[in-house]
């Protein structure tokens, strides 16, 4: 009978354990072999990616978002270095930064993270990183124009 | 959904980055999708389809680019295989829809880029992205 609760406890005990270690572990595995999974999933985390629906807001508040965002994107990149998606999405967070912070008269702070965004893009191997073409790219991005890609596949789908 | 961000990765270092670059973004990007079709993951068996002939599509132009061209050519069988999947009434509307498809890809791609002009915003991209997160 004490065999069977030893047995029993023992077993609840490891179920308990496997519980609460599962998560952790398999966010360790994922984050060791698939960097670039890990980084999808977490840009899935905060809505996809740090581009967001700033249009309306004033830039001071777009400035908040943007920039916190960013912070969380380059904690997670902190824990995996490897991860090319969340290089890019850190690169194109920082031409978000330098264009509101260009909207709000800081010249200094805005040169200075285009040149942040610009030394990520250059280390991805992005061919044209000059600040008129990432401004240009970023706004594109922003405004609603849909990448070819989910146009064209939309465009199909639906036939 | 890991699939759209893999997606919009894959295709900004394909459309932004170099030749060596966006070949290894559009490989992980196919590999991914091969775990989908090969391990059954729920995914919307039309859409899959369409993602490997887009992703096809973008390694064909690539290799055509740097001049590999027999690597294109197997990239360009792969697409149309894929795209022959999808149900079409007859052989020549999935001919002519494919040519369609390609020659519309290949202008909005260089629109995207900046090496053309620029059409007026068709959707939000963040509405495709709840669009494709509700599918």
């Amino acid at each position: 009978m004490k065999k069977a609760i030893a047995i029993s406890v023992c077993a609840l005990l490891g179920l308990a354990a496997g519980y609460f270690a599962a998560q952790p572990a398999s966010m360790w595995y994922i984050q060791s072999t698939e960097p670039d999974m890990f980084g999808a999933f977490a840009l899935d985390v905060i809505d996809s990616s740090i581009a967001c629906n700033c249009e309306n807001k004033p830039p001071s508040e777009a400035l908040k978002i943007v920039s916190g965002d960013l912070s969380t994107v380059r904690g997670w990149r902190g824990q995996n270095r490897s991860s090319l998606m969340l290089a890019q999405e850190i690169g194109l967070g920082y031409v978000r930064l330098s264009q509101l912070e260009q909207k709000l008269g800081n010249g200094a702070e805005a040169d200075n993270d285009m040149k942040h965004g610009q030394h990520e893009l250059a280390a991805l191997g992005w061919k044209d990183i000059s600040p008129a073409h990432l401004t240009a790219l970023v706004k594109r991005m922003d405004s609603g124009y849909q990448e070819p890609y989910q146009k064209e596949k939309n465009a199909a789908i639906a036939h | 959904m890991y699939a759209d961000n893999l997606a919009h990765y894959s295709f900004l270092q394909y459309n932004q980055a170099g030749p060596d670059q966006g070949r290894t973004a559009l490989l992980q990007y196919l590999s991914f999708l091969q775990r989908i079709k090969n391990e059954y993951i729920r995914y919307s068996a039309r859409i899959l389809h369409m993602d490997f002939v887009l992703t096809y599509l973008h390694l064909y132009r690539l290799e055509s680019t740097v001049g590999n061209s027999a690597v294109a050519a197997g990239y360009m069988n792969d697409a149309q295989r894929d795209w022959s999947a999808l149900t079409w009434k007859n052989e020549d509307a999935a001919i002519a829809a494919f040519k369609k498809l390609n020659q519309s890809l290949s202008s909005s791609e260089a629109r995207f880029s900046g090496k053309g002009a620029l059409s007026a915003p068709a959707a939000h991209r963040k509405t495709d992205k709840a669009r494709a997160k509700a599918r």
